[in-house]
């Protein structure tokens, strides 16, 4: 009985395994990339290329910006992706400094709007599109508790919305890191951290996933999450009774950028897939799904994307963020990662 | 077979055993514990990274809620799992198969899918709200909750095998000497499956203390050391620090195993040659008492599985409750989530034969003892390992060890065979422990029986052990089958686009904002998980009834 079961099961997993395609097929050459962009942005740019490329198949693995990078940096010893399509340039700089980014220009790179790409004499990434931190804001549970909605960041500090505020935890989120370093830029180092006091006492958690304060806001399991405008724009198109606001002091931001890794196995693909995204044709796939890309003459807004988001950007200094990364993240840990907010 | 090759067969076993899992387990440790000395730079720094860690501010705060929360989910796991394992074996309620079912089911679906059925019950839109008293959910109660149905199942496996076998000769005398039925329970059975029951607790504390996926979903901001990890290692591409917290959580572990040698110590065998399986009699009283109980626990389980599914079925929580498989449909019009329901299949079925293999193998030695003290106590420290360690830092040690030019085991990165090797020791310990608890009982007179009978010890081990092992064994195809089925902290650094498995999936999904088709893949997997539980009942059954040796001569 026992060996027939086995038996069985053997014959099972190996009917299944049949069906799973082979690594690569013989003639089709093929490229490994990682890429944090939004899934269908990302499924939409590897069917741009491969259509262009018919020889080369894209074995993707897509996901959240920062367990893309701490990858990257685990496989250091033996690299497995060629190249990494799209994460925040600040996680990027993190494996830059690691040295596992191989410096290269791709071929459109002097097209892309300036503030768009690294700049640096040997560039190691060249931008996609950018990002801007926004709250996810519940209107029917605002309604049903009388809660008006917030137009700025300090808004967020009256006592009317106490416990009704989730934002992620920088120490785990790039999303959250993305509202910090607006704060510290718009309201300068001393007041955003008094900001982010008067903050505190309205946040009911923080938690993990820079979308997460979005997807609880949409289910009114709080009523503003501290997020970025993509979740919302998604669950708007589902159906939540969402508002995304883009709050009148301004937007902490940052790019989203590719770069090939050092050591890639395929690095001619590579350098070509590289050189595809930079063009204006890769931009314009891109902007179907957000309004900033690399080209800023494309105008487009997605259905339900908040307007006027690339005008409420603030003027960052991405360099001095860059190297205030670990301190800022310190800070914060010995402000709000020790004491436990106060219940709704 | 000759008797010389059967010897050398005997003697290559342990070895080629211990040698599996030195590399599946011990390599991946160890590359990880090695980077928890050194910096950045790969320079050797002593314990410069735990002085790093320890000058962190809120470590204390971390490291008490993780004790804490452990210790209350402990106790509150096994109070529970206890009565429920005494009722599927000691008594005659009806309809034990179904309550052994309902039972597993928590163990059949991805850890996302409870805490969303949490989050729709007890959530701020919950429908029972009201019955947390205006307290919320995330926070303790959440974890505390969550954990306990997330370990349940764990520990009525392990208070199962103990229970299972016991020896009605004893209570018979029990009765003859006109013992009362709570004497008989404290003098008689509690002793009787004393080892399994600090076996449950001591892989259900772990287990809890080590599982970072239901703080991040459910825990609001309370920091414990398993979500440390992921911010050190995620947020902050710290590894070393990482590998830091990777070590000190290992101490539950290291006090786990020197509990349970401790314990097997004093553990005399119950069930001998002569032995009579357990007939429980009739009690009114005990099993009314214990029907209601298995009900109320039954009905909190399904509840909240229950209202997940519903949630997969409705268009959009909680503000459009239209049914219908529009998110099913969705989903498995993807290719590539369809293809990762196939990679999941795949990965369960070799990781269910393979580790079922291998966990008898090891189950066998460590409580038969055939072999040298020092090969047992090796083996018995090996299989202890994995239950302590938690998914992602076994990953990340995989990462280290296999993705190393210099390992001659480079070649099996990328590849869905590493996948399975990180399953299979990722789920060791319970299935190692289940095997354990169904032979340690036969007591050393069988075996000098087989010994005169001139029966090797590996002859012995098939015409002896495996057949008593049988329903086990079917119970351990299945725990690794599922678990292989739900898990996805220990894979999320070695999958790629061909091995990308569902639970994977469910994970993009959320993340990506997908929730509808998130939750409806989870319920397909839990329902191949369903639909795999089913076979192994009825397998079970079917040896149970087969073994006519089970049933008392009459």
């Amino acid at each position: 009985m026992l060996t027939s079961v086995t038996r069985r099961l053997a014959a099972l997993a190996l009917a299944l395994a049949a069906l799973v395609p082979a690594a690569a097929h013989a003639q089709q050459r093929t490229l490994t990339v990682y890429s944090s962009l939004d899934e269908d942005q990302a499924k939409a740019l590897i069917k741009g290329f491969e259509a262009k490329n018919p020889s080369i198949k894209i074995n993707a693995i897509l996901g959240s910006t920062a367990p893309i990078i701490a990858r990257v940096i685990a496989e250091a010893a033996s690299p497995q992706a060629d190249i990494i399509m799209g994460n925040a340039v600040s996680a990027l700089m993190a494996a830059d400094a690691r040295g596992l980014l191989l410096p290269f220009k791709p071929a459109h790179y002097d097209k892309v709007a300036p503030l768009m790409r690294d700049n640096r004499a040997e560039p190691v990434w060249v931008g996609i599109d950018a990002w801007a931190s926004s709250l996810c804001f519940n209107t029917v549970e605002a309604a049903k508790k009388n809660i008006p909605a917030p137009t700025s960041w300090m808004d967020l500090t009256k006592p009317i919305y106490k416990g009704h505020i989730t934002m992620p935890s920088p120490l785990s989120s790039g999303t959250a890191l993305l509202a910090v370093n607006g704060w510290l830029t718009a309201f300068g180092e001393a007041d955003g951290w008094a900001f982010m006091d008067k903050l505190h006492e309205n946040v009911s958690q923080y938690g993990h996933s820079g979308s997460a304060p979005c997807r609880l806001a949409g289910s009114g399991e709080t009523i503003i999450g501290i997020s970025y405008a993509t979740p919302g724009v998604k669950l708007i198109n589902e159906g939540a009774p969402l508002q995304i606001i883009l709050p009148s002091e301004g937007l902490g931001w940052e790019v989203e950028a590719a770069a090939i890794v050092k050591g890639a196995r395929n690095l001619s693909d590579a350098k070509l897939l590289a050189d595809w995204i930079s063009s204006r044709e890769a931009a314009e796939i891109s902007a179907r799904f957000l309004p900033i890309t690399a080209y800023d003459d494309i105008k487009m807004l997605p259905k339900n994307y908040p307007v006027g988001e690339s005008d409420k950007l603030l003027k960052m200094d991405f360099g001095r963020l860059a190297a205030s990364r670990d301190a800022v993240m310190a800070e914060w840990q010995r402000r709000y990662g020790t004491k436990v907010p106060p219940r709704s | 077979m000759t008797s010389t090759s059967t010897r050398r067969l005997a003697q290559a076993l342990p070895i080629g055993l211990i040698a599996l899992l030195l590399a599946t387990i011990v390599g991946p440790i160890a590359a990880l514990l090695l980077k928890s000395l050194m910096d950045r730079q790969g320079q050797f720094i002593g314990l410069g990274n735990f002085a790093r860690y320890v000058a962190e501010p809120g470590l204390s705060v971390a490291i008490w809620n993780s004790v804490s929360l452990s210790s209350v989910s402990t106790i509150l796991t096994i109070a529970i799992a206890f009565p429920y394992a005494y009722a599927l074996h000691r008594s005659q309620i009806p309809a034990k198969g179904l309550f052994r079912v309902i039972m597993l089911v928590p163990l059949l679906a991805p850890s996302m899918l409870p805490a969303f059925g949490m989050i729709y019950l007890f959530g701020n839109q919950g429908v029972l709200k009201s019955w947390l008293m205006g307290h919320a959910i995330y926070g303790s109660i959440g974890i505390v909750s969550a954990s306990v149905f997330h370990a349940l199942p764990h520990a009525v496996l392990i208070l199962s095998a103990g229970l299972a076998s016991g020896d009605q000769r004893i209570y018979e005398a029990a009765r003859a000497l006109k013992a009362s039925p709570l004497k008989t329970f404290t003098n008689v059975t509690l002793p009787s499956c004393q080892y399994a029951i600090i076996s449950a607790a001591c892989v259900v504390f772990v287990i809890v203390f080590t599982d970072f996926g239901i703080p991040t979903v459910i825990g609001g901001s309370i920091n414990v050391l398993a979500t440390d990890i992921y911010k050190q290692v995620i947020g902050r591409f710290d590894f070393e620090l990482g590998a830091v917290v990777g070590m000190l959580l290992l101490i539950p572990a290291l006090v786990a195993y020197l509990v349970d040698v401790m314990a097997r110590r004093n553990q005399r065998a119950t069930f001998s040659g002569r032995s009579v399986p357990v007939e429980p009699g009739a009690s009114r009283g005990r099993d009314a008492a214990l029907l209601g109980f298995v009900v109320v626990v039954g009905i909190c389980i399904l509840g909240i599985i229950g209202m997940a599914l519903f949630g997969s079925l409705v268009r959009f929580w909680p503000y459009n409750l239209t049914l219908g498989l529009h998110h099913y449909e969705k989903a498995m019009s993807d290719p590539d989530e369809l293809r990762s329901l196939v990679n999941s299949l795949v990965l369960a079925s070799s990781t269910a034969i393979a580790g079922t293999l291998l966990v008898v193998l090891s189950g066998w030695m460590v409580s038969r003892k055939v072999f040298a003290a020092g090969m047992t106590q090796t083996l018995q420290a090996l299989a202890m390992v994995p239950v302590a360690v938690p998914g992602l830092v076994l990953g990340l040690g995989y990462v280290f060890f296999f993705n190393n030019p210099a390992n001659p085991l480079h070649i099996l990165q990328g590849s869905m065979i590493l996948l399975v090797l990180c399953t299979i020791a990722h789920f060791y310990t319970v299935p190692h422990l289940m095997a354990v608890g169904g032979l340690v009982k036969l007591d050393r007179e069988t075996d000098l029986a087989a010994q005169a009978l001139r029966s090797g010890p590996v002859a012995t081990g098939r015409r002896i052990h495996i057949p008593v092992l049988g329903p086990t064994l079917v119970d351990i195809a299945g725990y690794l089958f599922v678990n292989a089925m739900t898990t996805v902290s220990a894979l999320m650094f070695l999958f790629n686009a061909q091995t990308r498995v569902a639970a994977v999936a469910v994970v993009n999904m959320t993340e990506g904002s997908r929730f509808g088709q998130a939750t409806a893949l989870a319920v397909l997997v839990m329902a191949v998980c369903l639909l795999a539980t089913a076979l192994q009942m009825m397998a079970r059954t079917l040896i149970v009834r087969r073994q006519t040796w089970r049933r008392p001569a009459s």
